[in-house]
């Protein structure tokens, strides 16, 4: 190469102002890694004795205190969960809040759209506040229709240099208050695959839940939250925070998480909720990649004779990366006595835990990294044996279709599937 | 000399800008502004105050306040004393000596005698603490852990500090205070080498709230989980007050204490007090105290005058005294001692008392604790405490300040403002 030529593509430095260079990016680097990496990963969890002695200390721990005095209605797919937000959208007086990660396209887009358009018309205060990345597909014009209308339309960590070292944190968070009264918990998102019966893999399976009564202060609560991040607004009056008195009989606990250091207290949640077992443990989850430390403390708690039941996607997923990472484990469950299921016909999305036959657990955190330390969820726990043997139900309707795994046949799965779980495996943390 | 390619050297210019950007998002503080409908009472607002601030408000409580040196600290040792399973304390102040050995000393004869007893310090406020000390309580049996201990390896943490200070026996009796364990909290105020300062001592079902902010930092420090009756009893009913515990977690979002101080101010009615040791008043608190004044409320702050560990805070704090004064709020400086209790209240039915000081470092920094009382008894002894705290202040009024204002001390008090987002 000419030598002209090649001083006109290099740089001369000195030797000092080289290494000035090199370690400013080397602080710059270590600065941002240690201001977010997770100081203790390894939690030790106890073992738990009987449930009902255990809440106090799980409902401590995760910050999330159980209110009695609650009605709850479980709300499964679509074709339960659209008609009753739309009649309480239709029926919302004051304010109507929502937060969601996914909104994509669809009638159903529209159909919600329209709905939240005529209300913000009416005069009703509604805010929606949408995840930047899950609703960046969302139809422009719906927004703009709606923003024409009044509603209040905020966007969570969106792509801006001004929240560039927020960007992998989004809000997952699926939930709805109509006049501070009544809150839905949920793992739907607006989208037409979210509408219909789990019918086929074009209408996933998913399950909500419509609650009245104390609990409801806690979802606006958390509502309030990223709202008051996103906007600035802090929502002060009767019209968000009205009294609440008892309607039911539900004991009820809002679990919220955000990556705020330490711990997340989802990842508390669901490690202490498979300590506390005592008799059966179902699990209904999209994605499913558990630490060693959750698969120590499943294995446990088989051992102590709980009847331990893990439903997971079949050939049906969104993601075939955190599938293949959720097998890394099979094996490990498996031989312990873990019961695990292949859902067939659909994507089982909804994000369900029953222990027990009493506490249940329904919404937005999946059983990966990236819900358990990365975004924000929100899941409202239920204390009562109607309503987990509604769940148990749904549970056990939907094992009918269901392929088991068993080890016998897993163990004779191809060297190649073995390593793209492997490598998926690797790579999940992100995911 | 060395020669490097153009596009290395791009590519590490790229990459150090991009994650100084990162950084400072990270960092940044995010404003927010209050607008607050009419009320027809500071009661009415309470709800939304613990809503946006995640804290249940929680019935059933009995609250002792406790003055100074002399009334905290033979409580806390009490309580020690008599402490059957558990005793979790954390705080930031703990340094050697006299009160330090003695409270170090309680701790490790209840270790000895079996009671768990879980001790977190912050790693720089405890820096003067002695070795000895730490490893005689280590060696009785206590587990003394350091929050976010100075390591390079945890550079990037090592600004946030815990400033907490929690106190929890048996899961069934807590104290929140502003209290350090150093002499200089010995005694009543008398002089500038006792410190006043307030705390309480809460007894019924708030203390799981108390728990569960200290087991935060034990987890996180130690991976620890707490589960069982010893740590969350089901705690009985224990008195009348209603209590709602804050503790700051400031990560991105907004910091549950300024706002709460924000709503605070926003929504008084009648008469709004506050003490604290650090108020560095930024332009929108102004303007909440000016807004406060405007629809009838008695504004009365109280801050140490010449008596102050951190001349930097105090003259951060003065930048805006001079519209604080002239929108009609009192302002009174301490001079008999350094104040350093944070309390605020309102309306003679709620009161605030824990960690929190008016400042950047605690609003956006530090992790904090305190606790809003909604009792009018409570609330009145407080006032009361204020009111002889009033004895030993000059009051300051826009005039005199206008006149002792040089172009000088506006320098410093700029200086000292511009650089107070760390103090």
């Amino acid at each position: 190469m000419p030598a002209g030529k090649k001083r006109a593509r290099t740089f001369e430095v000195t030797y000092f102002a080289a290494g000035v260079y090199i370690t400013l990016l080397l602080i710059l680097v270590l600065l941002l890694w240690s201001s977010r990496r997770e100081r203790e990963s390894h939690v030790r969890v106890p073992d738990l004795a009987e449930l009902e002695q255990a809440l106090p200390s799980i409902a401590g721990l995760t910050g999330s205190p159980f209110l009695p005095g609650n009605r709850v209605e479980i709300l499964q797919n679509g074709d339960e969960f659209f008609p009753a937000l739309l009649r309480d959208v239709a029926a919302a007086r004051e304010t109507i809040h929502m937060e969601t990660y996914v909104w994509w396209e669809g009638d159903i887009c529209r159909t919600v759209a329209e709905a939240l358009a005529a209300k913000a018309r009416q005069g009703v205060e509604v805010r929606l506040q949408l995840d930047a990345v899950g609703a960046k597909n969302g139809d422009k014009k719906l927004f703009k229709m709606m923003e024409d209308a009044g509603v209040r339309i905020a966007h969570f960590h969106p792509f801006s240099l001004g929240d560039l070292g927020l960007f992998n944190n989004r809000t997952h968070r699926k939930v709805a208050i109509f006049d501070g009264r009544v809150a839905y918990v949920f793992g739907h998102g607006i989208a037409q695959e979210w509408t219909g019966h789990a019918q086929d893999e074009k209408h996933w399976r998913d399950t909500g839940a419509r609650l009245q009564g104390p609990i409801v202060g806690q979802v606006q609560s958390v509502f309030s939250e990223n709202w008051l991040e996103t906007t600035a607004e802090p929502l002060v009056g009767e019209r968000y925070f009205p009294p609440l008195g008892q309607v039911g009989s539900v004991r009820a606990q809002m679990t919220a998480s955000s990556p705020q250091g330490g711990v997340s207290k989802m990842e508390l949640l669901f490690k202490l909720a498979i300590s506390a077992a005592q008799k059966e443990l179902l699990i209904q989850n999209p994605y499913f990649i558990p630490d060693g430390e959750v698969v120590g403390l499943i294995q446990k708690a088989v051992k102590r004779g709980v009847d331990a039941r893990i439903m997971l996607p079949g050939a049906v997923t969104d993601s075939s990366i955190v599938l293949h990472a959720g097998h890394r484990h099979y094996e490990d469950l498996l031989s312990h006595g873990v019961k695990i299921y292949e859902y067939r016909p659909t994507l089982n999305h909804q994000k369900v835990l029953i222990v027990d036959g009493l506490w249940a657990h329904v919404g937005s955190a999946n059983f990966d990294d990236r819900s358990l330390d990365i975004n924000d969820e929100a899941s409202v726990g239920l204390i009562d044996p109607e309503v987990a043997a509604e769940l148990r139900q749904a549970f056990s309707n939907d094992l009918k279709s269901c392929t088991e795994v068993t080890l016998a046949e897993w163990r004779k799965r191809s060297a190649w599937h073995r390593l793209v779980d492997r490598v998926s495996y690797l790579i999940n943390e992100q995911l | 000399m060395i020669e490097i390619p153009i596009w290395l050297l791009v590519v590490l210019s790229l990459m150090i800008v991009i994650m100084g950007v990162m950084l400072w998002t990270l960092l940044r503080e995010r404003d927010f502004h209050i607008r607050v409908p009419d009320l027809n009472s500071f009661e009415e607002a309470l709800p939304s105050i613990a809503g946006m601030t995640r804290a249940l408000i929680v019935p059933d409580n009995s609250v002792d306040i406790l003055q100074n040196g002399d009334e905290f600290f033979p409580a806390l040792l009490e309580s020690i004393r008599t402490a059957q399973e558990t005793i979790h304390f954390e705080t930031y102040v703990w340094w050697s000596g006299d009160i330090c050995d003695e409270v170090a000393e309680a701790f490790a004869a209840r270790a000895r005698e079996g009671v768990e007893v879980r001790i977190m310090i912050d790693a720089l406020g405890s820096q003067k603490m002695s070795k000895e000390l730490r490893q005689l309580m280590i060696g009785a049996g206590c587990q003394v852990r350091r929050y976010h201990p100075i390591r390079l390896l945890d550079i990037g943490q090592l600004n946030k500090r815990t400033h907490r200070k929690l106190a929890i026996f048996d899961g069934k009796t807590g104290y929140v205070f502003g209290h350090g364990v150093s002499r200089l909290w010995l005694g009543h105020g008398q002089d500038k080498e006792h410190w006043r300062d307030t705390g309480v001592r809460l007894r019924g079902p708030i203390v799981n709230a108390l728990q569960s902010v200290f087991s935060q930092h034990w987890i996180e420090e130690t991976g620890e989980v707490l589960v069982g009756q010893k740590y969350f009893p089901e705690v009985e009913p224990a008195g009348t007050c209603r209590v709602h515990l804050l503790a700051g977690a400031p990560l991105g979002g907004v910091s549950d204490l300024e706002l709460m101080f924000k709503m605070a101010i926003a929504t008084a009615q009648k008469e709004l007090i506050i003490q604290n040791p650090y108020f560095i008043a930024d332009d929108e608190t102004v303007d909440l105290l000016a807004r406060a004044v405007k629809r009838g409320v008695e504004v009365k702050i109280m801050v140490p005058g010449s008596i102050t560990d951190s001349p930097v805070v105090s003259h951060a704090g003065h930048r805006h005294f001079e519209g604080i004064l002239n929108c009609g709020v009192r302002l009174f400086l301490h001079e008999k001692t350094l104040i350093h209790q944070k309390i605020m209240i309102i309306d003679d039915v709620w009161s605030h008392v824990g960690s929190t000081n008016l400042d950047d470092r605690s609003f956006d920094i530090n992790e904090e604790a305190g606790v809003g009382i909604i009792d009018e008894e409570v609330a009145g002894r407080l006032k009361e405490a204020f009111e002889n705290d009033l004895k030993a202040c000059v009051e300051l009024k826009a005039k005199e300040w206008g006149k002792k204002y040089t172009f000088g001390h506006r320098m410093v008090d700029l200086a000292c403002y511009l650089i107070s987002g760390q103090l």
